[in-house]
């Protein structure tokens, strides 16, 4: 007869740990030698599959898509002998199976996956569409614009995380930006204004958001002065924006309209940094637009 | 504790600000002249009051309360309270108690302290505390003035120490207990009401019966009762009988229910000086039959002790703090907050409850504070809806129960106390008539 030492429960002759917190029992000799009464016997049930809930929708699905899919290709390779007008059909269910199934497949850096997978899939789709038709004119912008748009929002899901992340997200952004505006300038055959123009503009840009966002990182920019340095930076874009603008077009530089941003945007750039100096202030905003 | 930190204590008065408890959140907006969400706490001296010791002992005792030393003021999303500048000012007492109050013409403050003949009272409104609070500040304030009289009373018994302060007394302690996985408590069906139409505006009856304290414990004992039990049996059987008086058709026979505050701050753990009660409602459903008085002690009793307890009070935090915290609420602007509380309240809610039972139990002082104390009283804010509430005190070896109407009949109360005096237990009554 032995007990837990733990529990305190009593416990069955011949057993070596407790049911119940699994502490081992001491016994000073196996109890009058004769082995334990079993209540169980040994034998176990067949091991079976384990279950993956989910999967077995995932096939019916992607049957119940396939079904039209493949009707429609062997009747147009039927009739037409190629792939001619089953192509839409086609390749829409497959883009529709892309974009309906892609986000539900990884749990790891999901937003970063899907963002891929439905950049790319409608990139490639247009790009076929575009090119099935014969040679490729149109899909050039779509498909550079759905690139661009995922160096801004899919890459930096894939960069290792860090504190100057934000910092070597906005360099590449800058230099593909500029990239992406030197391909539509020579694919539109629209004269040159990159060079001039877009080049300095993104230049500027990227250089101001370089400014603010390593303030911010190096901690030298807190709380209400992060905004009064962000209109701080609109307003000097803005004048870069007119004074550009206007030695490409004119010839000569003038601050013209931007005169208006800039003290639209220096005046709430100020009222920012006096509630940054001001703790009255600050309590004061806290005060009547608590929630 | 993070909300604690965001309306928290600042060390620079110009600076303090808090923002409203849970149950604070509801007053500014559905404040009128009938619902004037003020209470009233008030001792008997021995001597006459002298009015300038007493607002010197308010101006020293009021920065060791930097919560009540507030003004309202409002924001685009909720009411707030910031320091008030203004030194608070005695007053005279009036006839009739816990009525409105013009913040302009009170300095902003929101409770007052009004002396006449031998009694200082208080009264707050609900925006700034409970009855233990209030209570907690009405004894210190009386230390202070005795102690100006030369008479030296410790700071014990509920008195609070000058000089000390301890952050978490303004907390909003229902935030802090808020389980956001307990369920809402159950619905309730509209409860009776006693008749009558109101009287003037501006009138209020305040009843009081004071008892011998260990006659009427002896009574309840004897039926296996607490006192609050008691009281509350007594209460919810006068208005049985008044319901069965006014001869009502049975179909429009309505339960009985009564609105029993639970002080909090003896379930959880906290300090906090600002609001922290909830209620309980027991009661009786006349439909069912007429109740002896012995069944409804026995109903009053089983509910008070299911109900009476963390889990079930969770259920009331739950809804309460919910509906605070749903971002539908969070983001209306005040504006629309304040006109939608108002017509939710005013018609919806009192109706649940039949009246209200306020037991503050037995008041202490310490022993050279006590010589000088000859009374305690405690009574209720006025209510448009039930007309008629009571709230309970005791000191010493008496017990005072004070009612405020504002009908003109004293129906209820006679009701009461003739009960209790065909229990045996003697009863003196006074009335501010």
């Amino acid at each position: 007869m032995a007990y837990c030492v733990k529990c305190g429960v009593e416990l069955a002759s011949g057993v070596n740990l407790c049911p119940l917190c699994e502490t081992k029992v001491v016994l000073p000799q196996d109890v009058t030698g004769t082995s334990a009464e079993r209540l169980y016997p040994q034998t176990q049930q067949m091991e079976r599959e384990p279950y993956r809930p989910g999967l077995f929708g995932l096939i019916i699905y992607t049957i119940i898509l396939a079904i039209p899919l493949v009707l429609t290709l062997m009747l147009d390779l039927k009739i037409s002998g190629g792939m001619t007008w089953s192509f839409y059909p086609v390749s829409s269910l497959v883009l529709f199976w892309i974009l309906t199934v892609g986000p539900l497949l990884s749990r790891k850096k999901r937003f970063a996956k899907t963002i891929t997978m439905v950049t790319g899939s409608i990139a490639l789709f247009l790009y076929l569409l575009n090119g099935h038709l014969g040679e490729v004119t149109w899909a050039w912008y779509p498909v550079s614009a759905l690139a661009l748009f995922w160096v801004y929002v899919g890459l930096p899901g894939f960069l290792p995380v860090g504190r100057n992340l934000a910092m070597f997200a906005i360099c590449i952004d800058g230099v593909l930006t500029a990239a992406y505006l030197r391909f539509m300038e020579s694919y539109t055959h629209s004269g040159s204004w990159f060079v001039p123009l877009a080049l300095p503009l993104v230049v500027l840009a990227t250089t101001l958001l370089l400014v603010v966002v390593f303030l911010v990182v190096k901690r030298k920019l807190r709380d209400y002065a992060i905004a009064a340095a962000a209109f701080v930076a609109a307003g000097l874009m803005s004048v870069g924006a007119d004074l550009l603008v206007d030695l490409y077009m004119r010839e000569n530089a003038g601050i013209g309209w931007s005169l208006i941003t800039l003290v639209v945007t220096s005046l709430i750039a100020a009222l920012f940094a006096l509630v940054h100096k001001r703790v009255e202030l600050q309590v004061l905003l806290k005060k009547k637009f608590h929630i | 504790m993070e909300r604690m930190k965001r309306s928290e204590h600042h060390e620079h008065p110009k600076l303090r600000w808090y923002r409203l408890d849970n149950a604070a959140k509801l007053y500014p907006a559905i404040e009128s002249e009938r619902v004037t969400t003020f209470f009233r706490l008030a001792v008997t001296l021995r001597e006459k009051v002298e009015p300038v010791v007493l607002q010197k002992a308010l101006l020293r005792v009021i920065d060791r309360f930097p919560y009540y030393r507030v003004r309202l003021r409002q924001g685009l999303f909720w009411f707030y309270i910031e320091h008030n500048p203004k030194n608070p000012v005695v007053e005279p007492d009036e006839q009739y108690p816990c009525m409105r109050l013009q913040l302009c013409k009170n300095r902003q403050y929101l409770f007052r302290v009004r002396y006449f003949e031998r009694r200082i009272a208080v009264e707050f409104s609900h925006t700034l505390t409970d009855g233990t609070g209030g209570m907690t500040f009405l004894k210190t304030l009386v230390a202070e003035y005795l102690r100006l009289q030369g008479i030296s009373v410790p700071a014990e018994e509920g008195i609070l120490a000058l000089g000390e302060f301890y952050p978490e007394e303004a907390e909003d302690a229902y935030n802090r207990f808020y389980k956001p996985t307990s369920p809402h408590p159950d619905k309730e069906s509209e409860a009776y009401h006693l008749p009558g139409k109101l009287d003037v505006k501006g009138v209020y009856h305040i009843t009081t019966g004071i008892i011998p304290l260990p006659k009427i414990l002896e009574v309840a004992k004897a039926k296996s009762l607490t006192l609050t039990e008691f009281l509350v049996a007594v209460y919810i059987n006068a208005l049985q009988m008044a319901q069965e008086a006014e001869c009502v058709k049975p179909s429009r026979v309505r339960p009985i229910r009564l609105s029993v505050p639970i002080n909090l701050r003896k379930i959880y753990p906290s300090r906090t000086m600002r609001n922290f009660s909830l209620y309980v409602r027991p009661g009786i459903d006349p439909r069912l039959g007429h109740y002896s008085f012995e069944e409804i002690a026995r109903a009053v009793h089983h509910h008070m002790r299911a109900e009476v307890n963390d889990k079930s009070v969770s259920r009331e935090i739950r809804r309460n703090v919910g509906g605070e915290r749903h971002a539908f609420v969070r983001f209306a602007p005040l504006v629309i907050k304040k006109l939608v509380l108002f017509i939710v309240y005013h018609s919806l809610g009192e109706k649940l409850h039949s009246g209200s039972l306020s037991n503050l139990g037995p008041v202490r002082f310490p022993q050279s504070m006590a010589e000088q104390i000859t009374r305690v009283e405690f009574i209720p804010g006025p209510n448009p809806v039930n007309k008629s509430g009571c709230a309970v005190v005791s000191y010493e070896d008496s017990l005072y129960i004070s009612f405020g109407r504002i009908i003109r009949k004293a129906e209820l109360e006679r009701l009461f106390f003739t009960a209790l005096i065909q229990m045996g237990i003697p009863v003196r009554v006074e009335s501010n008539q």
